[in-house]
């Protein structure tokens, strides 16, 4: 079958597995020694992403597959993404008033 | 039939009994024709409700026999209140919305003819397909139940913005159950497209017939696809700001609703949610759901006009890729929806931006169909001629848009009759023409039988006049200040209007009345007209080999081969036709006019 | 390759064409409903996002008993993904009972999360917190606490009943490998919304 490709050892994905882990780990050690820090959010997303990144191409096996889908979901799916997070750009309007509320 | 089936479910065997074949049914074309019908039955009370409307702004304190009977408080003596017109245009634009324009154009022909043109059996997931159609027709009666519950349907528009659809019963009648019924329906509706545009794309992608490559497709076939593509991610995001909006009414959330709100001397009790926000995920989903609504309506035209022109388009490449552009553009405009809304003012610059932009494609998609046009010899009948008026119907209301995608002048344009013009011309009567055109060229082929064509061209010139009839003075009025949504102009400046609204709503009424010609005409030839050959229109794409009606099975269990693209018209052939049907493994000779 | 693997990889069958991504029908489906699904979450994590970053008064309610809980609730999770992996190895090479017993451990794990995550949600409703109240900061609070991780809940739920079904009816030879693959696929992107929902919900939160 088309996935056969990835038939290689179990150590891949431990090792994912321990990134993933660490990850949230980082994320938790980030967050616990800095709460509600002024650069948290970029931070935490930027982590969130790596961490999804890791499981969508190996753990749901993205990687081994044609990179004709690799391409389909990566920019369908990120372009969407992209254009509905345009949306809460709002919120600084309806929390500080600028620019040109007033 | 294959020893290995060659999808999960798509082999399946004929059905036996009546349920199964005609109700439950798992055929793509039964579900195609099931959702062709409830379109039917949608755009019928859709029209009724216009009719309701248009004599209430022509004639205000005109008494309507009988509606009392509908809501007694909404109109009493006949006479309905400005709550109940509201109440009406909500139910009327949120009908042909999503059950007219989505359903028939995208759902019933696709379900029909997408599997057919790509040589395939069936969908691979024939009992999703079959659910898709079924949940969508609980979202209608769910929706058609707002008529019935005590206050009756929600008044705050297809658009439902916060915060009058998010604070219940203070907003005005329909506000509360209404609102929440109406909220529940378009959840209903939005699993069901999910549903149906997961089929799709696997269909175009996975079930192709041998030969049939992706760019031997026809455009239909192309046109379907993409819009199932932006209904993947639109849909999607409908649906949960549904689920948040119920959750504002049910369960005391204000995910819609500011702080401090005060309507009808009454301070209503929620705190810290956002009006913007509803209006960043309704226009998310909103914008793309206009182009949900045509895109299908181009690829069908294009398809009938290829056929009936009997030569290629100047270009099919830049009008697949300009549909492409269409979609892709879909997601990056709709905040022109929000130009004064109170949004950010640098985002109106970056909407209005790729709003121009998407003119672009629009333009080019317009431009190849005059450019093929010109000079051809087109075969003129009715299917054509809706095609016609749909590219009329298209540019007479794209142009407005070029005006309204400038947030300087949007701003004076805004909330007028210039904009409900626009969307009625490019997108209302415009898909129509799209689903007649398609109606009147593939009902041979459903149902096995010919239409009558005399009644189908007069159908066509009288709707074509009515519509312009209607909707350019729409325009007009927005010019002149009309506010839309109002229920009546007794205001001083918008009095002298009145005669023309009084000229719409004949116009409206008797534009209406036209459509019992189709109705009349669509009946009759479904029992009494001429048997139908396979190939009628002499055209190309797979779904002319197979006899009208086709078989349960599609292509009689031998799966078609393909050799060509569904463009070979105008050729010269050896048994001199001029046209090379996709499977027929014929080259042609040299010398044609397609060359 | 068992015979309802080659139904389910094949659109070889001689008289189609191969699909662009070589990847059979159910997958693809699947791949697009996650997409889709993507959006879904994506809607309420910008509700959510918009209304946080619009709130002063936003509160910050966790110490670290919940993040420790949290923390537990992840490793369950992340594990579990790993484990139905082992599944899918199993079910390719067509061991039966094997890729049904990894499913059962996955199956076991995801209960278990699903227990804790309830759990977490007592824990917040014994302290106060509603769907419109609570009593720390803005009433937004609950409303958007419930509904991210609720959905995150009933995909879960949702995902536990899929394994469950396929697990059963792939040992009895009712579904095949393709049905696990998918099978994992979901549970899969479960545990990455969840790598989406930890920081932003809960890290973003952390008293200070
Ligand atoms: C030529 C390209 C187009 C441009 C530049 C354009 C631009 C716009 C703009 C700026 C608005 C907002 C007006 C306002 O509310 O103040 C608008 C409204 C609208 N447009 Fe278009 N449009 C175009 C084509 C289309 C097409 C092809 C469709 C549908 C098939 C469509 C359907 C609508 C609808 C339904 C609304 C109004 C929704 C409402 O407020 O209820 N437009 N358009
Ligand atoms: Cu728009």
């Amino acid at each position: 079958m088309s996935t056969a490709g990835e038939q290689g050892g179990l150590g891949k994905y431990i090792v994912v597995y321990l990134c993933m882990l660490a990850v949230t780990g980082i994320e938790v050690a980030i967050a616990g020694s800095n709460p509600g820090g002024a650069h948290l959010l970029p931070i935490m997303l930027i982590l969130a992403f790596a961490g999804a990144l890791l499981g969508v191409l190996f753990f749901m096996g993205l990687a081994a597959e044609k990179r004709s889908l690799i391409l389909f979901v990566a920019v369908f799916t990120l372009f969407v993404m992209a254009t509905i997070n345009y949306g809460w750009t709002d919120s600084f309007r309806v929390l500080m008033g600028v620019p040109y509320a007033k | 039939m294959h020893e290995v089936s060659a999808a999960p479910a798509a082999h399946h065997g004929p059905p036996t009994t009546f349920i199964r074949k005609h109700v439950f049914s798992t055929d793509h074309k039964v579900i195609g024709i099931q959702y062709y019908h409830l379109a039917l039955v949608a755009v019928v009370v859709g029209m009724v409700l216009s009719w309701l409307m248009r004599i209430h702004l022509g004639w205000t304190n005109a008494a309507i026999p009988g509606l009392q009977a509908l809501s007694a408080n909404g109109a009493p003596g006949g006479v309905m209140t400005p709550e109940y017109y509201l109440q009406l245009m909500t139910m009327h634009a949120t009908i042909m919305v999503f059950f007219v324009l989505t359903t028939a154009p995208f759902a019933a022909f696709g379900n029909y003819f997408l599997p057919i043109q790509t040589g395939a059996e069936d969908m691979p997931f024939p009992h999703f397909n079959m659910m898709s159609f079924w949940v969508t027709l609980t979202g209608f009666l769910v929706l058609v139940s707002a008529f019935f519950v005590s206050d009756g349907p929600p008044l705050a528009g297809w658009t439902s913005y916060a915060p009058l659809s998010a604070i219940g019963k203070a907003a005005g009648p329909g506000q509360g159950a209404g609102q929440v019924i109406w909220a529940t329906a378009l959840g209903i509706f939005c699993v069901g497209q999910l549903l149906g545009a997961l089929n799709f794309i696997s269909t175009v992608l996975d079930m192709r017939c041998k030969g049939m490559t992706l760019s031997r497709l026809p455009v239909s076939a192309w046109a379907w696809f993409i819009t199932s593509c932006m209904g993947l991610t639109a849909f999607a995001v409908l649906m949960p700001a549904c689920i948040l909006l119920i959750l504002d009414h049910v369960a005391g959330t204000s995910f819609f609703i500011p702080s401090g709100l005060v309507i009808n001397d009454q301070l209503i009790p929620h705190s810290g949610g956002s009006t913007l926000l509803w209006q960043h995920l309704f226009w998310f989903f909103g914008h793309p759901e206009v182009y949900i609504a045509i895109v299908p309506g181009m690829g069908i035209v294009t398809h009938v006009l290829v056929t009936n022109m009997r030569r290629p388009m100047l270009s099919m490449k830049a009008i697949l890729y300009s549909m492409w552009a269409l979609a892709f553009l879909s997601y990056m405009v709709y905040g022109h929806h929000m130009f004064v809304s109170g949004m950010n003012p640098f985002s109106s610059l970056v909407f209005s931006f790729p709003t121009l932009m998407i003119t672009i494609p629009s333009t080019i998609v317009v431009l190849i169909w005059i450019g093929s046009l010109y000079g051809s010899q087109l075969r003129i009948n009715t299917a054509s001629l809706f095609a016609l008026g749909f590219i009329s119907m298209f540019v007479s209301g794209g142009v407005s848009g070029f005006f309204l995608a400038q947030p300087s002048i949007d701003i004076m344009l805004h909330a007028t009759y210039f904009v409900v013009g626009h969307f009625h011309m490019v997108m209302g009567v415009a898909a129509m023409f799209g689903i007649f055109s398609g109606t009147y060229f593939w009902f041979p082929k459903m149902y096995g039988r010919m239409m009558d064509e005399t009644l189908g061209k007069i159908h066509f010139w009288l709707t074509f006049v009515g519509t312009y009839c209607i909707f350019m003075p729409f325009h007009y009025l927005g010019w002149a200040g009309n506010v839309r949504r109002y229920a009546a102009f007794t205001d001083d400046y918008l009095k002298p209007l009145i005669p023309l609204h009084q000229f719409i709503s004949v116009a409206a009424l008797f534009t209406g009345a036209v459509q019992l010609i189709f109705i009349y005409n669509f009946i009759n030839s479904r029992f009494r007209g001429a048997p139908a050959p396979p190939n009628p229109w002499e055209g190309t794409s797979l779904e002319w080999i197979m006899p009208s009606p086709p078989p349960w099975n599609n292509f009689g269990g031998k799966d078609p081969v393909v050799y060509h693209d569904a463009e070979q018209y105008g050729v010269k052939t050896a048994s001199g036709a001029d046209y090379i049907m996709q499977n027929s493994p014929e080259q042609a000779l040299p010398g044609g006019d397609g060359d | 390759m068992s015979h309802p693997d080659v139904a389910l990889g094949g659109h070889h069958a001689p008289a189609m064409e191969p699909s662009p991504f070589a990847i059979p029908a159910i997958k693809l489906a699947m791949w697009l409903f996650i997409i889709s699904d993507i959006m879904t979450f994506a809607a309420c994590l910008v509700a959510y996002g918009f209304l946080r970053n619009a709130t002063p008064n936003w509160p910050r309610p966790y110490h670290s008993s919940t993040i420790i809980s949290v923390l537990v609730m992840t490793v369950i999770l992340v594990t579990s993904s790993l484990i139905m992996l082992m599944a899918v190895r199993a079910a390719r090479a067509g061991d039966r009972a094997n890729a049904f017993r990894w499913t059962m451990v996955t199956l076991a794990l995801g209960i278990l999360f699903a227990i804790l995550h309830v759990r977490e949600w007592f824990g917040m409703i014994g302290q106060g917190v509603t769907l419109s109240t609570n009593p720390w900061g803005t009433g937004l609070f609950g409303g958007a606490y419930f509904s991210v991780t609720g959905m995150e809940l009933l995909h879960v739920i949702a995902a536990l009943i899929a394994l469950l079904i396929i697990g059963l009816g792939y040992k009895s030879g009712r579904y095949g490998a393709a049905h696990v693959e998918n099978c994992n696929l979901f549970w899969q992107f479960i545990n990455i919304v969840w790598m989406f929902v930890v920081p932003l919900v809960y890290l973003m939160d952390i008293a200070s």
